[in-house]
Parts: structure tokens; sequence; C-alpha cells
């Protein structure tokens, strides 16, 4: 009989433990995930554009994101997102805001990259980064971010899964997500320029220009 | 079949909660140490800076710190947990394994959220924690029936609590989360069915051992 009574009262602990951990568990970062519509992003409708920007000292906005090698610093992705915040009250803290509100973890495990400053002509370590999942070991949206001469520029990016290093699943499903976020937030998301920094798998070159 | 339950030997409690033997228990328990120790020390690396410049930017070797990081945490997912249940048993240590990485992410940035990674974590820890219960069934009794052992109970609730807090975690990714995480998710989350699988084959037969 000791023996019965003993199992139930661990069984009761149990039991309680079992309700205590799904209580705890923690909510889903977003109810949704979904894109700009063909039909509204900005980056979808803008075939017929003409560069605007072709190197990397001829605009605020940075071109491309470089990863620092022992011979020198090599582009790896395009800068598909730009937020011309320098006439207005916002900055790059307000545009990582829209990301940690919809549930992003800030700094996750990434590489270092860099973009060119052309003010102090030097490449400058990210200055802010985002991800979907911490270490997005089945894959994820990330993005880093530089402010440079009050605009900031972004790269976003989908990982594939860290199998067993991440790769580039997606420059366009990310950049869709951006616009779908910042649209939600109440940004204006209704422009693109077309920058000379195509990448595949889908990157052409089109920039979505997003303002407050 | 028909399993006859012994209420005898009564072993010190929680024997089986952390694994069959002193030794082997040992190296979970350091895998589980080091593996926190390297987590923290990485996710506080990318927050901390020195005169000005973050530590990372100092050497491109950083670069393949994080990577060995995502492989380690990937291992500690997916692979190590079920690696010591099967050498070890110990239901505790082999679901601590696989959430301890997110855990150190919900310590150190205060921030948890029912991503993929957090959901396989405790999907795949719950799995190797039913699996070590079996392990150590076979191993103490020569038996695949952790359900006829009283010895195993400990084993087979903490097991069942975590099974059950796993599984509720994947459904509710499905239900409340994102299309896309549910769709990355969804490969690696079959694995509740043979842990849901054996967790009710265990209580059939502790059932029928009373």
């Amino acid at each position: 009989m000791t023996g019965r009574r003993d199992f139930l009262r661990k069984a009761a602990i149990a039991g309680v433990g079992t309700a205590a951990g799904v209580f705890a568990l923690p909510s889903t970062p977003e109810a949704s995930d979904a894109l700009m519509s063909d039909e509204r992003s900005p980056s979808a409708n803008a075939t017929d554009q003409s560069l605007s920007v072709t190197a990397e000292d001829t605009s605020p906005y940075a071109l491309w994101q470089y990863k620092k090698r022992d011979d020198g610093y090599a582009p790896t992705s395009p800068i598909n997102a730009v937020f011309p915040l320098s006439e207005t009250e916002r900055g790059l803290d307000d545009v990582m805001d829209v990301l940690f509100d919809a549930g992003w973890y800030s700094l996750p495990v990434e590489y270092v990259r860099y973009a060119w400053n052309r003010k102090r002509e030097t490449y400058e370590h990210q200055q802010a980064t985002a991800a979907e999942t911490f270490y997005g070991t089945v894959g994820r949206r990330h993005v880093r971010c530089w402010e440079l001469e009050g605009a900031v520029s972004m790269q976003a990016h989908e990982d594939t899964a860290a199998t067993p290093s991440h790769g580039i699943e997606s420059y366009r499903q990310a950049q869709r997500r951006i616009e779908q976020l910042f649209d939600e937030a109440g940004w204006t998301v209704d422009e693109s320029q077309r920058f000379a920094n195509e990448k595949s798998p889908d990157h052409h070159g089109h920039v979505t220009v997003i303002r407050p | 079949m028909n399993y006859r339950r012994f209420s005898l030997p009564a072993q010190p409690l929680g024997t089986h909660l952390l694994g069959d033997t002193r030794l082997r228990t040992l190296v979970g328990i350091g895998y589980l140490v080091v593996l926190t120790a390297v987590v923290v020390a990485s996710t506080l690396s990318t927050r901390t800076t020195v005169a000005g410049a973050p530590i990372a930017t100092l050497s491109p070797a950083f670069d393949t710190l994080f990577w060995a990081l995502i492989i380690l945490v990937v291992l500690s997912t997916f692979v190590v947990p079920i690696v010591y249940a099967l050498f070890n048993g110990g239901p505790v240590i082999a679901f601590l394994i696989a959430v301890a990485p997110e855990l150190v992410v919900y310590v150190t940035t205060g921030t948890l959220h029912l991503t993929p990674d957090f959901t396989l974590g405790l999907v795949f820890g719950a799995f190797a924690a039913v699996l070590a219960v079996y392990v150590s069934a076979y191993r103490s009794y020569g038996s695949l029936s952790p359900g006829s052992h009283a010895d195993l109970d400990d084993a087979l609730l903490f097991s069942t609590a975590v099974a059950v807090v796993g599984t509720v975690a994947l459904a509710r990714l499905y239900v409340e989360g994102p299309s896309s995480m549910a769709a990355r998710t969804e490969p690696y989350g079959v694995v509740v069915v043979p842990t849901v699988a054996m967790i009710a084959y265990g209580w059939m037969m502790r059932l029928r051992a009373e």
C-alpha cells in the first residue's frame, strides 16, 4: 500500500509539474508572418527603374555588406531596404523596435559583417541586428543594419537551416516580410530604388525605401 | 507478453533520472556544463565592447567561433540528447541538453519566444528523455517495458511530463505561430509521434503491473 501511495504522490507532483511547464511556455513570436503582396510590394513593381546607387560612395546608403578577410573586405549580401531618416525624428532604434515588437531577437548568433562608411572612409561593424530565432537551427529571417549619415541601410535575408552552416535561402522573401512589417507598423512603404547590387538567388537590385 | 512488476529492489530515489552509471552521468553533466558555458560566453561576446569596438571585430576567427557554436547547438538539440540517452539513460540530463541553449538565451537576454529553435529543443529533449527510460529498463532488467519496474517510475513520470510539455509546445507553434515557422519545424516535429507512442506503451504496462 505504501508503494501505491508513494506512486500516487509522485504522480501528483509530476502532474503539477506538467501543468506548470505548459503554463510557463512562452508565446509564439508573431501571430502572422505574411509577406507584402505582389500587388503592393514596391520592390516587385519596379521593373523599369534606372540605377540610382551604383557605387558605395555615391549615396549615404550602403550598397553591400562585407565580410572581413585576411586580405581585405569582400562583399557578401546586398542591402535591400533603406530608410531615409535624416530629416525625421526617427533613427536606427525606431527601425529596430518594429522588429523587436514583432518578436525578433536582438543580436542573435550570427557572423560579423561590415558596411562602407564613406564619411569615415572605413568599413563599419554591423550596428544593430535582429532575427526571428536566436540560433536559426532550421532557418530564420535575419537583418543587419547600419545608420550612416542619418539613413538606415538594412540587409535582410532568409537563412537556410544550419546543416551545418547557414546559407542564403532567399533575399526577396525577407525583404517582402520587412515591407509587410513596416507597413503594418504604420510606416510608408510605397517606393523602391534600383541599386547596382544584384545577387543570386533572387535579389534583382530593387531596394525598398521605407519612410516614417 | 506479461511482465511482472518488481517492487524490489528499492533503489535510491532518482537513480535513473540522471543516468544509469555514475561515471557516465558525470560525463553527461560535464557536457551540459561545457555547453552552457560556451553558449553563455558566445552570447556575451556579441554584447561586449573593448574601447568602443565589439570584441567580435577583433579577429575574423570570431566567425569560425560562431559557426562552431551553431553546429554545437544543432548537435545539442538533435543528436547529443539521443546519444546520451542511449549511452546512459538519464531523462533529466538528456532533456536539459536539448533545451539548455535556449534557456541560456532567456537568462542572458531576457527574451524567450516559442520559436522553432526552442520548440524543437523541447520536442527532441522529450524524445531523448523517453528513450532514456527504455534504455534504463533494458540495461537494468533486459526488458523493454519500463512501466513494469517500480524503480523507473520517477523517470517515466519525468519523461511523461516533458513529453506533454513538448507536444503542447509543438501544437501551439502550429496553431498560434506563423506558418513559415510551422513549415520549418514540421519535418523534425514528427518525432513527437514515437515519443507519444513510447509514453503510451510505458503507461499501459505500468497500469497492467498494478
